[in-house]
């Protein structure tokens, strides 16, 4: 008979060390991806809500002259309202309340509540006509996401997830870090967005929040030393090896376990702040100590990726303004805009950027028209899907460039627009994917991010 | 090479399924000499030609899909010459170079196979075969039994003579029992069935196994469980906010029709039209919640007529999906590219469905309408004989009280003194931070929106009433979820029952001495509660007390002073102390039913104590099981409402209109319905051809593993073809013919042969049947979220198993609500059940948020539901392994196991070992198994400190009581490794 000691030592021999994406993804029948990727990850800082893009980048120096007045019908043409507008006798204008100025070499202006990502202005590409489908949150936001307004699709990080292999090795391929709100009416989030719809469920977002466990069930709350845990999984694995010796469904959870057991060390490991350098604190700002705040997951992000997870989205909840637009957008920009800057600059110095991709921006805009009467303290912003201003940076976007046109009004696209599936087509291309080959069939129907549209917007790429 | 194309159109399968780790291989050749229309060459046809040449355009004059029109003439000549490849203008076409090749670029040209296939069929004399079409859209016919007594072992065993290949042996008794236990009741068997099938495990008593599992009401559960995905089940609206809303009382409905064996067409009739039946009665109503689990939406701005209109593109979905077995949802945009389902099709599909009066934008509950308010099914059998007992508890308690409360009243005629006790230890769990002065405690630091409370104190005089006063909210409401008081001495730590709990106006909460989610109170500032306890502590005793408060916003009160109080007269309110110095006679009636009540709950006298609380607990299941609520359901409004295509599948687009009717394409002439009702009679009917096979196969796959077609949910020509298509359409006709008896289909297949094979994996087989498509052997399934949990439960005796009910709230990571949501709604933290009574019932009562499923049951593979599925993945990932170790539902059965193994064999831990393995596993341990747990056993043991022990012991709700907590932690580490195990975690 054999000794125990001998059997667990045995087990050790199996060779459990493959990585978590490879045991995630198991094979793929697909060669992929299709081509040299220019950004080997991604991190999407997803701001929901709906940023205005008339207080970000889409600067409109007419507009102050006409604050207060009545919106042109012929701008609005048909579109289709929310609501929450709909029933409104008048759409008074309503002028940004701050004031714009031009960045670096390529002059890009930028909104003066965001003067740490105007200072990056020469390294990232700003994109005025993004236009959506949706203009409600739910459906906006699961477009943006999915592809598609109806729940139910995979998400972005799903199809990469599924689409790459992944390179780490006691990490998720696609991680998730909610910052907490800090204003009341944040918006709703379902763990949907990060889903996998129809893809297997291992492609599902890993959701990691800050605070004593991480990772779901990452802590066993038994104070056990790593020694112990060690040790009872190998008598776990010992046990499958006798009763179902060479069994292959067998075999890929033994390594399973012994990877569990690892990220029992190297989740803490990475998400503990203790051995990053004074210098990120002063690049990210105080605020990045706390944890769960949106300074903390950008820090967090950066760690991430430096230790192989390929998408990273950021959701940051406090964007959406219908009123007191004066005082909220500015809040939300303060909580947001030195840490987004931050982690751009943080990623170049660390020669990162290059092949990380970042995305920064939300489901839609917001309308020129006041959601309720203008005065000189208040004006709100209704949902606006029509154009809306999002930016990109590093691997194989062109800094300092500043795409798309909209009309005096940001109300319309005058040229260039970006549709969502534009979008995800660029991003996909970026990472080595033909958007109309990366498919998946599902109850009969081959599927893919892009639906039956998109177009690599060619050019914002070097 | 007649099966070649057989063989292409699987490996295309396999290559879209490879990731899913269940990907299907080519089946084994079948023998068949000629080609077969619909098998080999529609499918050729449908992905290539049809598009442009089939039923919905016909570019040229030209349909390629019917005989008549493909072998007419044309000026070039045919497009099909039966006989005559080398003459038909098909073949012409499809091997010619560009620009004539058909079809056109940028479509790619036919592969080899297929042009081999079509010169083949074309040269047999092109013949249609009788259906024209595709194989699962002509109605089943009973197909000649092969020889067996068993339909399912009779076509499989002749599909693997015909190979040559013999079925595997028969599975062993302990396996084959844990297997049928497991797919029938989504239990593991008990100790006891177990023991007595081993002793006679002979066909006649594996038979009536079989029937005493198919009798039981977990066997209903289990059924119901699979339906709740089928149909989309959930506890909440699906998106945005995502609010409660209340369904349950449906699902009991579906667990009480699977117990009384509906037949399977009434119970889908019923989902389908309940409240069209004449004379419908509530719980025929009640059934077409089925057609109410569409996402609502409560967002600001939402188009209200627009999401109206989702809900019965919803329903059309669901119902063409589930039950006809046609993915629909590609006909809403555009007529579909390859099945046959125009855009005509599925709107008119979607007609039958928009004649509801529900709304689309669900803002404030009453706007769910059309309701029912009504009990659940099951609750409502309960209610009678729990109003029963409570009655007689009554009768008796006021027999035996009468008596004595005379007496007891003049010891308790003085007012109660309260004094502080020392408070020695104060602790929060999300960080407020507790100063102490005295009795009084003061709450600074953050103001999370869910906190629990924890002190240590220590009395000067003995404990009967414990009082704590809650200054003034921090935040907008305090919310006071459950009280939880421990006592420590030298025997140990245990939990102290409470009498009752009441506010300061003597109104009894027993929600807060069970911590139930459903009757959460808010409690206004400065305002003190009262806790009776159930025994007397003695002075000098560590008393430990947990409150938890939880509302979402924030809300901890700024304040809590504690007082105790050992004086009998504190379980008297001050108006009942008051009433004291009345004659009996004169009293207030609630305030004598009052003070007997005080004195049954908390007297010496065990036996007057005993029945006072299990009246108390009945009643107070009465209150929660027969809370009558309002449940979202069908009701006609408008006949007259139009429904119309979506021209490109966008709203407000509107084209032609369209009427209630069958899909064309399966039905041989059109059929329409005047109401839903028409529609739901004619899914049942014969002449419905996929339903039954639908069905059949659902049920296949529920008991063996798999089903018989490769890609349940598409029964279309992209969906692959049945393993056993003769077994199928018997299967298919024979549900109707037995009057769509569930349980006698269940119970052949269970009975066959074919299900009783080893499990195990034949070498010999790897080349011909990789994936045992042909059944071969049995297939190795992974447990489900749900069985796998109740599994544990059950093995360690912790399982809870009342019928139906409000959904329960059990363990679950904290913060996560929160996260994602702290600002809308009522859902804005997580409420767990503390009581165990609740959290310990079968994972299918799990509150079912489908924004934020329970992260143990998503990261098992359990659906978020806001669509219906017909499969669940079965995926194998490390945060599974993390889940499985880690969630403490799992941590608390294991110590529960080793408690009860520790119980049975006190001196023996070889014996303990061996108990627990049998338990968990339903089998006995090996001689190494022993050897090897009994190692990791000293191990433990060793290393354990006792705060280790502690630490590990303390998770879970359950108390727990040992002298010996290092042996009892090893234990407990023994057990929670043989929970992990793959086989526990496999049906065998």
């Amino acid at each position: 008979m054999m000794n125990r000691r001998d059997m667990l030592r045995g087990l050790a021999g199996l060779g459990v060390t493959a990585g978590l994406g490879n045991i995630l993804l198991g094979s793929r029948a697909q060669a992929l991806p299709h081509f040299a990727p220019r950004a080997r990850r991604v991190i999407h800082m997803f701001m929901s809500g709906g940023p205005s893009q008339l207080e970000t980048f889409d600067y409109k120096p007419g507009l102050a002259a006409l604050d207060g007045s009545e919106l042109p019908a012929s701008v609005r043409g048909m579109q289709r309202l929310t609501t929450m507008t709909s029933t409104q006798g008048s759409f008074p204008v309503a002028a940004p309340r701050v004031g714009f100025t031009q960045h670096g070499a390529s002059g890009a202006w930028v909104s003066d509540w965001f003067p740490q990502t105007g200072s990056v202005a020469d390294k990232i590409c700003i994109l005025r006509t993004v236009h959506t489908d949706q203009i409600n949150h739910e459906p906006a936001v699961t477009f943006m996401q999915t592809g598609h307004a109806l729940a139910g699709r995979p998400s972005i990080g799903s199809w990469l997830s599924y689409g790459l292999e992944s390179e780490a090795a006691d990490l998720p391929p696609f991680a998730v870090l909610v910052s907490t709100s800090n204003v009341p009416f944040g918006q709703p989030l379902a763990t949907r967005y990060w889903g996998s719809g129809f893809l297997p469920a291992n492609h599902q977002g890993v959701q990691i929040q800050g605070g004593p466990e991480p990772v779901f069930y990452v802590e066993d709350g038994a104070r056990l030393s790593q020694a112990r845990r060690e040790r009872l999984r190998d008598t776990r694995n010992a046990l499958d090896a006798l009763h179902a010796p060479g069994d292959a469904a067998v075999m890929a959870r033994m390594q399973n376990y012994a990877l569990a057991t690892r990220m029992q060390t190297s989740v803490p490991r990475v998400m503990s702040l203790a051995d990053e350098p004074e210098s990120t604190w002063t690049l990210y700002g105080d605020e990045a100590r706390t944890p769960g705040s949106y300074a903390w997951s950008c820090v967090t992000a950066r760690r991430l990726i430096e230790n192989d997870v390929r998408y990273v989205q950021l959701y940051h909840r406090d964007w959406d303004h219908h009123s007191s637009m004066q005082i909220h957008h500015p809040a939300v920009a303060r909580d947001t805009d030195r840490a987004s800057a931050a982690l751009l600059q943080d990623l170049e110095r660390r020669g990162l950027l290059d092949d990380t991709l970042l995305v920064w921006g939300g489901e839609f805009g917001r309308t020129v028209y006041s959601q309720g009467a203008v005065t000189r303290d208040y004006y709100g912003r209704d949902h606006h899907p029509r154009c809306f201003s999002m930016w990109m940076a590093g691997g194989g976007i062109r800094g300092g460039l500043v795409h798309g046109a909209t009309d005096d009004f940001s109300y319309n696209v005058v040229e260039n627009p970006v549709s969502v599936h534009d979008l995800h087509a660029t991003m996909l291309h970026l990472l080595g994917f033909d958007h109309e080959r990366l498919v998946f069939r599902s109850e009969g129907r081959d599927f893919r991010l892009t639906d039956v549209s998109g177009r690599v917007v060619s050019e914002i790429l070097t | 090479m007649p099966h070649l194309r057989r063989l292409d159109l699987a490996s295309l399968f396999l290559a879209a399924t490879a990731a899913l780790g269940c990907s299907d291989q080519p089946l084994p050749p079948a023998p068949r000499t000629r080609i077969n229309y619909q098998v080999d060459v529609y499918p050729i046809l449908a992905a290539n030609c049809l598009g442009c040449h089939g039923a919905s355009r016909q570019e040229g004059g030209l349909r390629l899909d019917t005989f008549g029109s493909a072998t007419a003439l044309r000026s070039a000549g045919r497009a099909i010459e039966p006989g005559f490849s080398d003459r038909s203008l098909v073949m012409q076409r499809i091997t010619s170079s560009e620009p004539s090749r058909m079809p056109p670029a940028p479509a790619a040209a036919l592969d080899a196979a297929d042009i081999a296939m079509i010169d083949r069929w074309i040269t047999e004399g092109a013949s249609y075969g009788p259906g024209q079409g595709h194989w699962s859209f002509a109605p089943p016919t009973r197909p000649d039994l092969p020889a067996g007594d068993n339909a399912v072992d009779a076509f499989i065993s002749a599909r693997l003579a015909q190979l040559d290949v013999a079925p595997s042996p028969q599975a062993s008794p302990e396996v084959l029992l844990r297997r049928v236990t497991l797919d029938l009741t989504g239990l593991p068997p008990t100790p006891e069935a177990r023991e007595a099938f081993l002793r006679d495990p002979s066909d006649a008593a594996y038979e009536s196994v079989v029937d005493r599992l198919l009798e039981s009401p977990a066997h209903a559960e289990h059924l119901a469980r699979d339906w709740l995905d089928y149909s989309g089940y959930g506890d909440s609206n699906g998106v945005y906010v995502d609010d409660e809303r209340l369904m349950w009382p449906w699902r009991d409905w579906v667990i009480a029709s699977f117990r009384q064996n509906r037949p399977l067409d009434a119970f889908v009739r019923l989902q389908l039209a309940g409240d069209l039946e004449p004379d419908a009665t509530d719980d025929d109503v009640l059934a077409t919640a089925y057609l109410r689990m569409h996402p609502t939406t409560s967002e600001g701005g939402t188009d209200p007529e627009e999401w109206r209109s989702l809900h019965a593109l919803h329903r059309a979905q669901t119902v063409s999906t589930q039950l006809l077995g046609i993915t629909a949802q590609c006909a809403q945009c555009h007529d579909h590219k390859y099945d046959p389902i125009s855009q005509v099709d599925f709107f008119s599909l979607v007609d039958c469905f928009n004649h509801t009066a529900d709304q689309g934008f669900v803002d404030v509950p009453a706007t769910e309408a059309p309701t029912l308010q009504s009990h659940s099914p099951l609750a409502r059998e309960r209610v009678a004989s729990l109003d029963a007992r409570v009655a007689e508890l009554d009768r008796v308690l006021a027999l035996l009280v009468d008596d004595e409360v005379a007496s007891w009243e003049t010891r308790v005629r003085t007012d109660p003194t309260f004094a502080a006790p020392t408070i020695t230890t104060l602790r929060s769990e999300r960080g407020t931070v507790y100063g102490r002065s005295g009795g009084h405690v003061i709450a600074s630091g953050p103001n999370p929106n869910v906190e629990t409370f924890h002190a240590t104190l220590e009395s000067a005089s003995a404990t009967r009433t414990m009082r704590f006063t809650m200054g003034a909210s921090r935040g907008p409401a305090t919310d006071l979820s459950q009280v939880t008081v421990e006592l420590e001495d030298a025997r140990g730590r245990r939990r102290v029952p409470i009498a009752f709990a009441r506010d300061s106006d003597g109104a009894l909460r027993p929600q807060w001495m069970s911590g139930t989610t459903a009757s959460r109170q808010e409690i206004s500032a400065d305002s003190s509660i009262d806790v009776v306890l159930g025994e007397r502590v003695p002075a000098g005793a560590q008393i430990h007390v947990r409150l938890d408060f939880r509302r979402g916003f924030s809300h901890t009160p700024a304040s809590i002073r504690i007082a105790t109080s050992g004086d009998e007269s504190s379980v008297l309110t001050d108006a009942q102390r008051a009433a004291l110095a009345l004659p009996a006679a004169g009293r207030e009636p609630a305030l004598q039913t009052g003070i007997r009540d005080a004195f049954a709950r908390t007297t010496e006298d065990e036996s007057i104590r005993m029945r006072a609380g299990e009246r108390d607990r009945l009643a107070q299941e009465r209150a929660f099981l027969f809370s009558a609520v309002r449940t979202r359901v069908m009701r006609e409004d408008d006949p007259s409402r139009e429904t119309h295509v979506w021209i490109r599948g966008t709203y407000g687009a509107n084209g032609a209109r369209v009427r209630c009717a069958a899909p064309r394409a399966l039905t041989p002439r059109p059929l329409a319905f005047t109401d839903r009702r028409g529609l739901a009679e004619w899914i049942v009917s014969a002449s419905s051809p996929t339903t039954t096979r639908v069905l059949a196969d659902h049920y296949i796959q529920f008991v063996f593993g798999r089903g018989l077609l490769a890609t349940p949910g598409d029964w279309g020509i992209r969906g692959g073809l049945p393993s056993h298509p003769e077994l199928l359409d018997w299967l298919a006709v024979e549900l109707r013919e037995s009057g769509w008896d569930l349980r006698a289909m269940l119970r052949m297949f269970v009975l066959s042969r074919t299900y009783r094979q080893s499990s195990a994996e034949r070498p010999e087989m790897a080349a011909i049947d990789p994936q045992n498509r042909l059944l071969h052997r049995a297939h190795r399934v992974r447990l489900s979220a749900e069985a796998l949990r109740d599994q544990a439960l059950s093995a360690s005796g912790l399982l809870q198993t009342p019928l139906g009910g409000p959904p329960s709230f059990p363990y679950h990571p904290d913060g996560v609500y929160e996260l994602v949501n702290d600002s809308y709604g009522e859902l804005t933290t997580y409420r767990p059940d503390r009581a165990t009574e609740r959290m310990h019932r079968r994972a299918l009562y799990t509150f079912w948020r489908r924004s934020n499923l329970h992260p143990f049951m998503s990261l098992l593979d359990a659906p978020g539901r806001v669509h219906a599925s017909a499969r669940r993945d079965e995926t194998s990932t490390p945060t599974q392994a993390l889940a499985l170790w880690n969630e403490p539902l799992m941590v608390e059965a294991a110590r529960e196991l080793a408690e009860l193994a520790r119980a049975q064999h006190p001196l023996d831990v070889d014996a303990q070992i061996a108990f627990v393995f049998s338990r968990a596993l339903a089998r006995d341990a090996t001689e190494e198994e022993l050897e090897l747990l009994r190692g990791a056993y000293e191990d433990e043991a060793a290393e354990l400190t006792d705060a280790d022990a502690r630490a590990l012991l303390s998770i879970g709700e359950s108390d727990w009581q040992s002298t010996a907590p290092i042996e009892l932690a090893a234990l407990t580490s023994v057990v929670r490794a043989v929970f992990n195990t793959s086989e526990a975690q496999t049906r065998e």
